[in-house]
């Protein structure tokens, strides 16, 4: 039963991924994109670390994907050919020019046969331990205040940084607006 | 590890003292910040602690990487006093961000645990992607701003990835960690560990913009506003060679045989890279980012030959490098801004053109300064240079040492151009106005530059 | 000490409950939300006729009871159109999306002592995550009319909804420190007579006054920490703003924009998002309550001898514990309803600008003072 939701769920990743590849349109591959971060979730989930899980709905979907799709739509889109008659009537299409298949194809299956090997002869120390579910909120809770404090602080800083780098960047730091 | 907090709340404060109406505080607040934290930086001298749960260590190296780093920081600094007189300039913001960015300069600088490396990269990173585009107006400063974010972006991507597989390997974070792993496992290192190592590798050179990770470095120093480019050639790169130093010379050193070679081809292409496009360059500016990755190459040659004496060749070169290199930016600073031409600040090599005779105080910084960067002996470069190739010549990797030898001499080339200019061209008539405080440090950075020539032994024994 | 005793107990009965109250909760809330619009609708057009001194809907059965039905005859009698320069695929998808988005949110939601779809430990937090969810749901449908009204209306949607999320998860977080937990379940435990740890008067234990026995009021949330009164106003504005309701209702601001992201819908499908709008109110509405209001919890206290709360409701596991949980929980939430219907025909909608100041100036930083206050409090609770 478990099995066969780890399948279902890894089909779901790997299936988004690659529509998120194939289809030309690359509004459908921002919403392709969101079926494989749900499934990368649920496995996130079954894996036992449902913070995380949470988390990368909340992140991803929530915030990256917008952003991804914001960008998508501020794209410079080709104007159509007419303007009136049944051709101007046509969906907003924004399609990548790009078709080469053969490096892409060349690169992923190298990086899939490396990734490979690699994962099939490498050891992984925790594989014995089957732990049963349980929640990861508390582990992670306690971890963050003790041990891990100071990178977690030393983030607001990085996030401050950010954030005052974003609103400058973004300020209309013109003469008009200095007075 | 007082500097770290000291620096965050300092760089707070600062953006709450933009709100004053007047620019003037701003500056020297940040100089006596930036002391503050140095002078804190050596209450732990001659000891070694851990600090925050095994979050971070202080040692003498460490200390000494943080005072160079905080200097040069303090001397990019003094030399913004421009900030004052540009109207659209908004010095809080920048001040801040340079405090921001020394944070994670010496978190890179002293981490332990490889998360306060991530985290301490990405700080430092992500202040410098805001200040590469800090001249909105100029679509050259944001190209640079933006080349930058997404290479920088890309590259810590790669350089996490690479933490995670060495976790997986060796299930910690802390460097000391994986150093007990590797030697317990002598035999039976685990493949993640390798991989783990490259990617963890290619991250940190393109940080510290080693060749074939280079391409974005000429651009974005080209396009970032002069003071920001000397603030990112010495301080992301000391900073960057330390922590790979610390990585390197910690959790590695059992492997060596497997990453020296690696490390030993990068250091020839970065050399020859750097080195040969430098001869090309029209712009005084470009040339010295191919200088900057020419001296990334001198410092890897010190972490391809790792032995006892590369840490103290690393402090020396660093030194040598940031004095120097910070000289030049604020000559060039000062002149690019005065002698203008049609397309605004003129940074090529004309506008050196005579400058010894009007103006015969800047021409001599800018020549020691050039000295030093191409190793001519009496100045701090040349000791440098002398170190990092003492540690190849211990380590017996001579094929190297050649190499460096040969590319050095094409260095002398390049740098030669900029004195030829200003001793022996015509140039504009009127001389270049300094500000007497500009005036101050650049005399120091020339005097520490002659000092350190004149007597190497002054950093002897400190590591 | 108790924490940490009875922590276990309670997990342990919601896994002996757990397969049975997922079949059993699953049915139920579609049932609600989907049954909710009926009651919805009615109650919200013969509260506006109240409020604009109407009359409302009369005509269709006594007291225009059965007028929702014949609405929604119409509804499904309408052709279902599609643009013809629409993406149809994204336009066709888009409206389940969005229901789907809302529709999970109830998964987590407690509904009696027993009842609930999944007692994960991060409830709040999934939550949170659901409602961001949502906006994916409005951008796809945006997008795919191809029309500049619903574009305008997504993109207006979307600023709003990821805005308020600050504010709101600020209150969320209040509440979190005050509960020490996530679980909804938990959270809903802690507020009433059936609580593991005990209860002091507005949460501050050097008043020495035990309010574990009286329950009722006292042991809400807004009253073991009173500033969360505060915080629960806050959270109300916000969930109005994530609900898309006015006065924030500017992403389908009629006079300006026709009907924003939903204007090409007709049909089932305009009635699938107008049953995902009611959806999301009752979901935050339940949401509040749970969070502030005590849950399931009984509002009546124990007064000595007067054992109103241990009347009014029964202890877990029993029927009678089930059924005025249920009750309580959805007089709270219709209650919270009410006050947003109220709202929305008093109060004219917002400008853009004005949206942004409340969110950035006004509600965030109270927001974060809110959680310092919380903190503290949390201190004195122990």
């Amino acid at each position: 039963m478990l099995n066969l939701i780890f399948y279902a769920f890894a089909a779901l990743t790997l299936g988004g991924s690659l529509a998120v590849l194939i289809t030309r349109n690359v509004m459908y591959s921002a919403f392709f994109l969101l079926l494989s971060l749900i499934g990368v979730a649920a496995l996130f989930v079954l894996a036992s670390a449902d913070l995380l899980a949470v988390a990368q709905v909340m992140i991803y979907v929530g915030g990256v994907l917008v952003l991804v799709i914001f960008g998508v739509m501020l794209t410079h889109k080709p104007k159509p050919e007419t303007t009136t008659g049944p051709q101007a009537a046509r969906p907003n299409y924004i399609l990548t020019q790009h078709r080469a298949w053969l490096w892409p194809l060349l690169v992923a299956a190298g990086l899939f046969t490396a990734f490979y090997s690699l994962i099939s002869r490498i050891h992984f120390s925790l594989f014995e331990h089957r732990a049963p579910f349980q929640t990861s909120v508390d582990t992670i809770g306690k971890q963050l205040m003790t041990e891990y404090i100071i990178p977690f602080e030393i983030a607001g800083i990085l996030l401050l940084a950010a954030l005052v780098g974003a609103t400058y960047l973004s300020s209309q730091g013109d003469r008009t607006n200095n007075q | 590890m007082l500097p770290i907090i000291l620096l965050s709340v300092f760089g707070i404060v600062l953006l709450f003292m933009g709100f004053l109406k007047s620019k003037v505080l701003l500056l020297p607040a940040t100089l006596v910040f930036i002391l503050a934290a140095l002078a804190t930086t050596f209450m732990d001298w001659g000891k070694t602690y851990l600090y925050f749960q095994n979050m971070l260590l202080t040692n003498n190296l460490a200390i000494l990487f943080t005072t160079i780093v905080l200097l040069s920081a303090f001397m990019v600094v003094a030399l913004s006093n421009s900030f004052i007189e540009d109207e659209q300039a908004q010095p809080a913001e920048y001040y801040a961000l340079l405090l921001f960015s020394l944070v994670g300069a010496i978190m890179m600088i002293s981490f332990e645990n490889l998360i306060m490396l991530f985290v301490g990269v990405e700080i430092l990173s992500v202040a410098m992607y805001v200040l590469a585009g800090s001249d909105k107006h100029s679509p050259r400063s944001n190209e640079a701003a933006l080349k930058y974010f997404l290479m920088g972006a890309f590259a810590t991507g790669i350089m996490l990835f690479g933490i995670a597989l060495l976790y997986g390997a060796t299930g910690t974070f802390v460097v000391s960690g994986i150093k007990s792993y590797v030697y317990t496992n002598a035999y039976g290192v685990s493949l993640l560990l390798y991989m783990g190592i490259i990617l963890l590798l290619i991250g940190m050179l393109f940080k510290v913009s080693a060749a074939p990770f280079h391409f974005w470095t000429p651009d974005v120093y080209d396009g970032t506003p002069g003071l920001f480019t000397a603030f990112m050639s010495t301080v992301v790169k000391t900073a960057g060679f330390a922590a790979l130093f610390r990585v390197l010379s910690v959790s590695f050193v059992g492997v060596y045989s497997f990453w020296w070679g690696t490390l030993a081809a990068l250091t020839c292409l970065t050399l020859l890279i750097g080195n040969v496009t430098a001869v090309y360059q029209t712009s005084f500016k470009r040339m010295m980012a191919y200088s900057s990755i020419s001296h990334a190459g001198y410092l890897l040659i010190g972490l391809t030959a790792l032995g006892t004496q590369t840490k103290q060749a690393l402090v020396f070169y660093s030194l040598a490098y940031s004095l120097a290199t910070i000289s030049a930016f604020g000559v060039l600073l000062v002149v690019s801004r005065q002698r203008q031409d049609t397309n605004g600040v003129n940074e090529n090599f004309d506008a050196f053109n005579g400058l010894a005779r009007q103006n015969p105080l800047l021409g001599f910084v800018m020549a020691v300064s050039m000295l030093s960067l191409a190793g001519i002996p009496l100045t701090a470069g040349f000791w440098g240079k002398f170190m990092i190739f003492t540690t190849a010549a211990d380590k017996g990797i001579y094929w190297i040492l050649v190499f460096a030898v040969l590319m050095s001499t094409v260095g002398i080339y390049y740098y030669f151009r900029v004195i030829i200019a200003m001793y022996f061209r015509e140039g504009a008539a009127e001389p270049v106005k300094v500000a007497p405080f500009y005036r101050y440090v650049l005399i120091a950075a020339t005097i520490l530059t002659l000092v350190l020539g004149l007597a190497p032994g002054l950093l002897e024994g400190l590591v | 000490m108790i924490i940490v005793e009875t922590r276990p107990a309670l997990s342990l009965r919601i896994y002996i409950h757990l397969p049975f109250t997922i079949l059993l909760a699953l049915p139920i809330f579609l049932a609600l939300s989907s049954g909710f619009v009926v009651v919805g609708v009615y109650l919200e057009r013969k509260i506006s006729a109240f409020i604009q001194d109407r009359l409302g809907p009369m005509e269709v059965g006594k007291w225009g009871l059965l007028q929702l039905f014949a609405d929604l005859l119409k509804l499904l009698q309408k052709e279902d159109i599609v643009p013809a320069a629409a993406d149809r695929k994204l336009f066709l998808l888009a409206p389940s999306v969005i229901f789907a988005s809302v529709f999970a949110g109830f998964a987590v939601m407690p509904l009696t002592p027993d009842l609930q779809g999944s007692a994960t430990a991060v409830g709040v937090f999934y939550l949170m995550a659901i409602v961001s969810f949502d906006v994916v749901g409005i951008l796809m449908a945006g997008w795919g009319s191809n029309n500049k009204y619903s574009l305008l209306g997504a993109m207006r949607s979307v600023a709003q909804i990821v805005s308020y999320e600050i504010p709101l998860g600020l209150t969320i977080l209040c509440v979190v420190m005050i509960c020490q937990s996530l679980n909804l379940q938990e959270i809903s435990f802690q507020q009433g007579i059936y609580t593991y740890e005990p209860n002091y008067l507005f949460g501050i234990r050097a008043l020495g006054i035990d309010v574990t026995d009286w329950g009722g009021i006292f042991s809400w949330n807004i009253l073991r920490n009173p500033f969360l009164l505060i915080a629960y106003v806050i959270f109300f504005i916000a969930t109005l703003a994530e609900a898309n309701r006015a006065p924030f209702d500017l992403p389908e601001g009629e006079s300006e924009i026709v009907a924003g992201f939903n204007t090409e819908y007709s049909g089932m499908r305009f009635a699938l998002l107008f049953l995902s709008e009611y959806a999301m109110m009752l979901l935050v509405a339940f949401l509040g309550a749970i969070l502030f209001l005590g849950s399931w919890n009984t509002p009546l206290p124990n007064i000595g001898p007067v054992r109103l709360a241990d009347w009014t409701s029964g202890s877990p596991g029993t029927v009678w514990g089930n059924l005025t949980g249920a009750f309580w929980l959805l007089t709270k939430a219709l209650a919270a309803i009410m006050v947003q219907m109220w709202v929305r025909w008093t109060l004219p909608r917002l400008r853009v600008d004005q949206l942004m100041f409340l969110c950035w100036k006004v509600l965030t930083p109270i927001g974060i003072v809110l959680l310092l206050i919380s903190g503290v409090w949390r201190l004195l609770m122990i």
